[in-house]
């Protein structure tokens, strides 16, 4: 329809000015009870009432609030039940994983957090917000609304709308003033630039996250890009560096006394390490409530009188091939670099110390000594000496977790028990096989005597003096290739060992299976013996403890092959003649 | 609108100003017996000290909640409390007789106490370590003696004031005095928030005197504000079915009364969950003391109390005033009024009743300690509720001339 000025927009409906409140509450009621439902009341301040006046129905965004608060209470408990308790159990302050005081504030923020967006948020969509234009704007003297006027507005969509009865029902109501509602003109939609505006600044936002992701996954020599530079950067020490603030001036706290690490898994205390604690307690209660946290005190020779601590005497892991083949690997990476991999205690490190004449080093123990032996010393001895170190041997509490020392003390056995094994303990089918090698070792050997000598013949010997020395040297990498083989047999003979451990474990394996991991076992040292995979340092390393091992090895197969003995003993002294 | 101070419907019924003397009477009576009652008991005479200490603390945090509630309306020149002020300022007034319900306490801690009620007390208990040779230097009768007098002057002195001014200003209506009242209740304010410290400090933070909580103050203040707004809600409904204040307080009123009480049950949990979540967090040894004696281990009787307490002091009431139909129906405030106001004793007992005696250990303290605790409670709120009929009747129960008491009879919630 058309207003005076020849407007030709579309009425949407018709509003109703008044000068008081009291008089809007009463248009209002009238418009009620006439039935009208889509109405609305504009006021510059809350009148009360308003809302039984034009029929609003109570609001349900209470319960949207307790809806959301009651979620979000049950998400931050859910979340740190998960966190802490479930998915990364973490010891917080000595308190347990699942306890509800410490959830509390958590759980409590968001509450309040969902409560105020639900609430926040709620009340917008409950009231159609935001409205980009409305069609009582068109008319100038709304703008009294928010300053001293009422208005009721009757809109054209309601169902019980017609023109000239809701015209003449406001009428009634002697309002100040009278008008229709057209529809506003200007347009509805968003305008397109603000899209644009938005669209940029979501590209824009993109950015910072890819050159993040950029930096995660590209190599550079150039320095990080430190989002949070106090989180790169912290005021925490490193490993090994000193600090002022403990008395002792090492930043690498040891355990605190009488406490054991964490991750140990369900060993009881005794067996975290190595002493039995209850008769301790008996013999000297002071030494039982503070573990020996240094070294103990004493070499084998002094201190195996003075040693009353009750060990540990039985290795708490079950013994089976994953044990051993675990205790290997950690004796291999962590040992044998002083101790060697044959447990001579000739290891890489050992002979850079001799080389370059460290005046303060000590020899590592060979572990194949009389007093490491299995009934000599205890497992948790050994146990203990590997946990927190004995004279220039550090401990290994940090490094290794309890159960692989334990697994490492299981292996050191088997390591020692190869060298030290009659022939009667090796199963009857793998003897000839023995014999056999021993066979072919000899000959090797004799051979190799053999082309020594002759090469030692034409060779003008310039001094009688040098000569030793020069054949002791460069036979190594020759004889490494004996060594090699030695270690099968060696490697063999450790099975038994580890079956006379735990019969029961391993009777039942086949013989075809025992084989297999001989020969595995075998390959590290065959491999120490190819020049081409390792240099000749590892060679001349297991040279040496080769000679020493011909003869035991050779002991053994004296039964098998009684010719064996003059070559073993003519090979351990090369310069016999 | 506004009434006559002298008309009927303001004044006290003749039915409730003629149950002062049996309720002073059979009160006094009751907390005698009480009293006796508790030597009978496990933890003999210390039973009684405690029960007596507890039922004066009761009626000690409602008085303090309404004279903070009285000083935090002039404070902010609130409209809508005008017509409900002066029943609270009733309550504020009773305080003088707490004054005197607590000198046996101060005659026995001065005169007899060997550690009884208060270790500190004791014989050579400052000699003993050095943290008690310093806590003696505040805990101490002399120092105790010194404290309570100060104390009981400050709020003596606020409450006259604010009483008198205000009776004043029901006969002359003067505008002045409403401004004077404000004028001082900053000052006042500031006054309240340290002796009400200082009170729950020396006088029962210090039962366990290695014991100390900053936030102790705090957490008896929460109490005490929530306590005074279930008490508001209870007496004025009662008032009201004995028709008077029916015109002048409404559904609004309750409402807002109402959200008061709905906050503070909050608050009051809120505090009581950081006091005891720092506690326990820290886990210093003459911290977690206090809470062990009323936790401990197991499900004895005091864990019970404990977790009744979350319960029934928090989590029940909090859903069940959360709805506004309920703040806006006086029956329903009035009876959730007297269920928290009961739950406030419980609260009181679990603060004060272990200190008692720990090795023994029990709730009730038998029988005989049971009935001791009870008599004492309801004598002294009988002895209470009396001297507050006292000085109600005979003057308005409205502020009849308050310049801002036609905003409050006009008032309503968005």
């Amino acid at each position: 329809m058309a207003d005076s000025s020849g407007n030709q927009s579309k009425s949407r409906g018709v509003v109703a000015e008044y000068d008081t409140p009291e008089a809007l509450i009463a248009a209002a009621n009238r418009v009620r009870e006439a039935g009208y439902t889509k109405t609305d009341a504009f006021s510059p301040f809350p009148v009360h009432g308003i809302d039984e006046a034009i029929g609003i129905k109570p609001t349900i965004l209470p319960w949207i609030v307790l809806a959301a608060g009651t979620t979000g209470c049950l998400t931050g408990l859910t979340m740190e039940t998960w966190m802490n308790a479930i998915d990364y159990p973490y010891i917080i302050s000595g308190k347990p994983f699942l306890s509800l005081p410490a959830f509390i504030p958590v759980a409590f923020e968001l509450t309040i957090l969902f409560s105020a967006f639900a609430a926040f948020f709620g009340q917008w969509a409950l009231n159609g917000l935001p409205k980009f234009s409305n069609a009582m704007f068109t008319s100038p003297r709304f703008d009294a609304a928010t300053d001293d006027k009422f208005f009721l507005y009757i809109d054209s969509r309601d169902a019980r709308f017609n023109d000239a009865g809701a015209r003449a029902l406001l009428a009634d109501t002697s309002p100040a003033n009278l008008e229709d509602v057209y529809e506003d003109e200007s347009p509805t939609n968003v305008p397109r630039f603000i899209y644009l505006a938005v669209l940029v600044l979501a590209v824009l936002s993109v950015f910072p996250l890819l050159i993040i992701a950029d930096m995660r996954v590209t190599k550079s020599s150039k320095p990080r890009f430190h989002i949070f530079w106090d989180m790169d950067f912290m005021p925490s020490k490193g490993p090994q560096e000193k600090t002022i603030l403990f008395a002792d001036g090492r930043t690498m706290r040891p355990n605190v006394p009488g406490t054991v690490m964490r991750g140990s898994g369900d060993l009881d205390v005794d067996d975290q390490t190595g002493i039995q604690l209850e008769a301790m307690a008996e013999g000297n209660r002071g030494d039982a409530t503070q573990l020996v946290a240094f070294a103990q005190a004493g070499d084998a020779a002094a201190g195996e009188a003075a040693d009353t601590t009750p060990w540990v005497e039985e290795n708490p892991l079950t013994i089976d091939r994953a044990t051993l083949d675990k205790g290997r690997e950690r004796f291999d990476i962590y040992c044998a670099v002083c101790h060697g991999r044959d447990g001579f205690g000739n290891g890489l490190v050992n002979q850079r110390a001799k080389k370059i004449l460290a005046t303060t080093w000590t020899q590592p123990s060979s572990l194949h000594e009389e007093r490491l032996a299995a009934g000599k010393m205890a497992d948790g001895k050994i146990f203990n000496t590997i946990t927190n170190g004995i004279r220039k041997m550090p401990g290994y509490a940090g490094q290794i977790t309890v159960e692989d020392r334990w697994a490492i003390v299981a292996y050191l056995r088997v390591l020692q028990a190869s060298r030290d094994v009659s022939i009667d303990e090796i199963p009857a089918n793998k003897r000839s096989k023995l014999a056999r090698e021993a066979d072919q070792l000899k000959k090797q050997i004799e051979a190799e005597e053999a082309a020594r000598l002759k090469k030692a013949a034409e060779a003008k010997p310039a001094t009688e003096e040098a000569k030793p020395a020069a054949e002791e040297a460069k036979p190594a990498s020759e004889e490494a290739k004996p060594a090699a083989e030695e270690a099968k047999p060696a490697a063999e003979e450790a099975k038994p060992a580890a079956e006379e451990a735990k019969p029961a474990a391993e009777e039942a394996k086949p013989a075809t299976e025992e084989a297999k991991p001989a020969t595995e076992e075998a390959k590290p040292a065959t491999e120490e013996a190819k020049p081409a995979t390792e240099d000749a340092k590892p060679a001349t390393e297991d040279a040496k403890p080769a000679a020493e091992e011909a003869k035991p090895a050779a002991e053994e197969t004296k039964p098998a092959t009684e010719e064996a003995e003059p070559t073993a003993e003519g090979e351990a002294s090369p310069d016999k003649e | 609108m506004t009434k006559e101070p002298n008309d009927r419907s303001l004044q006290l019924p003749e039915s409730l100003s003629g149950v002062q003397r049996p309720l002073l009477a059979g009160g006094g009576i009751a907390v005698l017996v009480g009293v006796i009652a508790g030597f009978m008991s496990p933890n003999g005479v210390s039973h009684s000290l405690h029960a007596y200490l507890t039922a004066f603390t009761f009626c000690l945090t409602i008085s303090l909640g309404a004279l903070f509630f009285v000083i935090i309306q002039h404070l902010c020149r609130a409209g809508w409390s005008a017509s409900v002020r002066r029943v609270a300022e009733i309550m504020m007034a009773v305080i003088p007789l707490l004054a005197i319900l607590f000198l046996p306490i101060l005659v026995y801690v001065l005169l007899f106490d060997h550690g009884a009620l208060y270790p500190w007390n004791a014989e050579g208990w400052s000699s003993q370590t050095a943290a008690n040779h310093e806590k003696a230097k505040i805990l101490n009768p002399v120092a105790y003696l010194i404290t309570s007098v100060v104390l009981f002057g400050v709020w003596i002195a606020i409450t006259r004031f604010f009483w008198t001014n205000s009776c004043k200003q029901d006969l002359t209506g003067d505008i002045a005095l409403t401004a004077k009242l404000q004028r001082w209740s900053g000052p006042a304010t500031v006054l309240f928030g340290l002796t009400v410290t200082f009170a729950a400090f020396i006088w029962i933070m210090s039962l366990d005197p290695l014991w100390f909580s900053t936030m102790f103050g705090v957490y008896l203040f929460a109490g005490s504000m929530l306590s005074f707004f279930a008490l508001m809600s209870s007496s004025i409904y009662f008032l009201q079915k004995k028709g008077v204040l029916v015109d002048e307080i409404n559904e609004e009123h309750f409402h807002d009364l109402g959200k008061f009480t709905f906050g503070f049950i909050v608050f009051w949990a809120y505090i009581a969950f950081s006091q005891y979540m720092l506690i326990w967090y820290a886990n210093i040894p003459e911290e977690t003391i206090w809470l062990l004696h009323r936790q401990g281990d197991g499900l004895h009787g005091w864990s019970l109390v404990s977790i009744s307490l979350v319960v029934l002091h928090w989590l029940v009431p909090f859903f069940a005033i959360m709805s506004r139909h309920v703040r806006r129906w006086p029956k329903w405030m009035a009876c959730w009024g007297v269920y928290i106001l009961a739950m406030h004793y419980v609260d009181l007992y679990w603060v004060i009743m272990p200190e008692a005696g720990h090795e023994n250990y029990l709730v009730f303290g038998g029988v005989m300690g049971f009935i001791s605790s009870l008599l004492c409670a309801v004598g002294m709120f009988a002895l209470y509720v009396g001297v507050m009929l006292r000085i109600g009747s005979g003057i308005p129960l409205v502020a009849a001339k308050d310049p801002r008491l036609p905003q409050a009879l006009a008032f309503e919630n968005i």
